[in-house]
């Protein structure tokens, strides 16, 4: 592959992922970065630290979607890969968001939104994602007769 | 798949199911309002589980006859397997205006939101840092929820604070809404709704209870920028809105760009005024005294009348007014049993210079003297439909004099009085046609309506002489534009050769008498043929045919085996072009034509 540059990102907790630059590019934030950075002319164009905030192992899953890509059986693919459990798909949520992917963010997205529909009721969406109800008694109450002709 | 054992054809109201199946062949687009926005089906004895508080008992499959569901399983190719309903006339009668080409919108949501801006406005909450609960930041979970379906947004304002306040947030950006309305609690629950997106500018309802002019008076009062409506019926709702609560309603909406409504029995006549209106669907007309229509603007306009008997309507005096009205029409689309040539005539008058396309189907009294008056009125038609009228051979003689240059779209099914050698003429003479629709045109109607399947049992008994030059037509055709051809139902035809490169869809269902041996089809680009109620063996000599094309490609270099065990492989002509062969081949293995039965 001598013809595609490779990127090297650190990330938060010091590992170093070697990244296909084309797949890197894919993350709105790289870009950006990597736009502000090249103006400064490296001769080697393989190094870029991009220092990240949180921790980034979740790289690795983006990595290994974009080398999927090539291949034609990507939704197969997709759906298993989003059969994870809610903190995985949290950390990815986080990594799609701050990396700023669109196709992972889509794909994280839309199986939360899965995870929403499939809740019977109000209280086992609560459950799922481990919110709290910080609803007043009075407001709850409320909602409870505006939403009354609706159901899940 | 399964031969129906059932006759093709033997719903009385022929004209009904006959009209439909005609448009059922269209491009691959669908509007989804008329079917099941989620699933595809459509909505006729259909219950979408999601969004409705009804039992779920889903009976996707419709309740009419099977056998008037086969004829109608025509061309569409991109339709899902089910059999559409005869009801379904107002969404084929569409199709045939449609002119773009429109994308599906078989959303599993039913609410698009439409942001120009970031995708989080919030200005009190930082999108990223700011921690709502369940451990994603408000951003997230906005993405999250845009995603969810009306219902499931008002579920999840209920979970949290910070989550309700961000559906808030979503409702109120919310500019495109697509609902189904449950039988019960109807008002309350648009209402509700409706208050919360005031920023909205699509409305797409699909009733499954009553609607009339108080849905109208919430509609109004709730959405201010209002741009497009729509309100599509399922068989068991009733619109009852009047002509007169109508027109105010179009009166009063100073944005509204497009409406569209069906189930328009009630309305009884209207006075359309708006300067901003410029699509207009209706369908289930009936009976309608007054019409005017002061649309300065009107580009668009559809109407689909009720096949009741009975019809008091005044077509003549309609399009009078319409055309007067209305210089800007492009696309006229007219369905009713009394198209006449007065019609035509009024129509012609008005000298539309805009005019594009024009459909006027069902008329049975509309002849050839009416294709004479068009086609000297409106030379610059891109789209004909005329099916269900009387025309014949002559008058496709006309067409193709006066509108060479411009028709793409040519639409003839249900014309009994045209024959092969009519569509033989039209395909030659039309270089840029792209879509021809001659459903059961080369057929014997009498035989059609036997509760027989076989076809040549009720044929001896009558006279048979006279029916003789209905049978044992035959078809060539050689175009190298044509994209899709429809033949359904034609059981006079015999023998088929077709030519046509460009070609991706072929309807033969119902072909009876297609005989196997007087088959060929060297369509190279062919993705779809429809072939149920064909015969087993001429279905075999499709299928062959057509993998035949491929694998001619395919064996494009040939080898020979020889004595010693070598192999010589014959090099092609110019090496040069194994490269694009080879893609050519791959493409052509990936797109293998499909053979629908049923």
């Amino acid at each position: 592959m001598l013809l595609s540059k490779n990127s090297a990102l650190e990330s938060k907790d010091n590992e170093i992922f070697e990244v296909e630059e084309s797949i890197a590019i894919q993350s709105e934030l790289i870009k950006t970065m990597t736009t502000m950075v090249n103006s400064k002319a490296y001769v080697n164009e393989r190094n870029q630290m991009v220092p990240e905030a949180r921790c980034r192992k979740q790289a690795n899953y983006h990595v290994e979607q974009n080398n999927k890509i090539v291949d034609e059986e990507l939704s197969d693919w997709e759906s298993k890969f989003f059969e994870v459990d809610m903190d995985d798909l949290h950390e990815l949520f986080m990594a799609a968001n701050y990396l700023e992917i669109e196709s992972l963010l889509n794909g994280v997205t839309k199986r939360v939104g899965d995870f929403i529909k499939a809740c019977k009721n109000v209280e086992v969406i609560r459950q799922t994602f481990g919110i709290n109800n910080d609803f007043a008694a009075q407001q709850e109450e409320e909602i409870r007769k505006l939403n009354s002709w609706n159901h899940i | 798949m399964h031969h129906h054992p059932q006759p093709h054809i033997s719903t009385p109201a022929s004209a009904s199911f006959a009209a439909t199946a005609a448009f059922d062949f269209k491009p691959a687009k669908r509007r989804g309002s008329y079917n099941c926005g989620r699933c595809g089906l459509p909505k006729k004895g259909h219950v979408c589980h999601l969004n409705s508080s009804t039992n779920p008992t889903s009976i996707s499959t419709p309740t009419s006859s099977p056998s008037a569901v086969t004829v109608e399983n025509s061309s569409s190719a991109s339709r899902p397997p089910h059999a559409p309903p005869i009801r379904q006339s107002y969404t084929h009668l569409r199709r045939a205006l449609s002119f773009d080409d429109i994308e599906t919108r078989a959303d599993s949501t039913e609410r698009d939101l439409d942001d120009s801006d970031s995708p989080y406005p919030g200005t009190d909450l930082d999108p990223d840092n700011e921690m709502v609960s369940g451990g994603l930041p408000a951003g997230c979970l906005w993405e999250v929820l845009r995603r969810l379906p009306p219902a499931g947004l008002l579920a999840a304002a209920s979970v949290c604070k910070g989550w309700r306040e961000t559906t808030k947030r979503l409702w109120r950006a919310a500019e495109e809404l697509r609902l189904m309305v449950p039988p019960r609690g109807q008002l309350r629950f648009i209402g509700s709704v409706l208050k919360k997106c005031p920023s909205l500018v699509r409305l797409s309802l699909k009733m499954e209870s009553d609607v009339d002019a108080t849905m109208l008076a919430c509609i109004a009062f709730s959405c201010p920028n209002l741009e497009s409506m729509e309100i599509s019926t399922s068989n068991t709702a009733v619109n009852r809105i009047t002509g007169d609560e109508l027109g105010r309603f179009v009166a009063d909406k100073r944005c509204l760009t497009s409406l569209k409504m069906e189930g328009c029995y009630n309305l009884g006549g209207f006075v359309l005024s708006s300067s901003s209106l410029s699509t207009l669907w209706l369908s289930d007309l009936y009976s309608l005294s007054k019409m005017v229509f002061n649309c300065p603007n009107l580009k668009e306009v559809s109407l689909e009348f009720s096949r009741q008997e009975n019809d008091t309507t005044d077509l003549t005096t309609m399009v009078d007014a319409m055309g007067r009205s209305c210089p800007r029409l492009q696309n006229i689309h007219i369905a009713s049993v009394r198209l006449s040539h007065a019609v035509v005539l009024s129509l012609t008058a008005a000298n539309l210079r805009g005019l594009r396309m024009l459909s006027l189907v069902l008329g049975s009294e509309i002849t050839d003297a009416s294709v004479a008056a068009i086609a000297s009125s409106y030379s610059k038609l891109e789209l004909l439909d005329l099916s269900g009228s009387s025309i014949s051979d002559s008058g496709i003689g006309m067409i193709c004099n006066v509108l060479p240059n411009t028709l793409s779209r040519l639409l003839l099914a249900l014309c009994p009085n045209i024959t092969s050698s009519g569509i033989q003429f039209a395909t030659a003479q039309l270089p840029l046609l792209e879509l021809m629709d001659c459903g059961m045109t080369v057929c014997d109607p009498d035989s059609q309506n036997s509760p027989c399947d076989e076809s040549g049992d009720n044929e001896l008994p009558n006279a048979l002489n006279n029916k003789l030059h209905l049978m044992y037509q035959k078809l060539i055709i050689k175009h190298s534009r044509l994209k899709k051809l429809s033949l359904w139902g034609c059981s006079g035809l015999d023998a088929l050769c077709l030519s046509c490169p460009g070609l991706n869809d072929l309807n033969l269902n119902s072909c009876k008498n297609l005989h196997p041996e007087r088959l060929l089809l060297q369509c190279p680009s062919l993705q779809n043929v429809h072939a149920s109620g064909c015969q087993e063996s001429l279905i075999g000599a499709i299928k062959s045919q057509v993998s035949d094309s491929m694998a001619s490609l395919e064996n494009q270099f040939q080898c020979k085996r020889l004595a010693d065990g070598s192999k010589r492989v014959r090099a092609p002509d110019c090496l040069s072009q194994e490269a694009s062969d080879d893609k050519k081949r791959r493409k052509v293995a990936e797109q293998q034509c499909k053979v629908l039965v049923d």
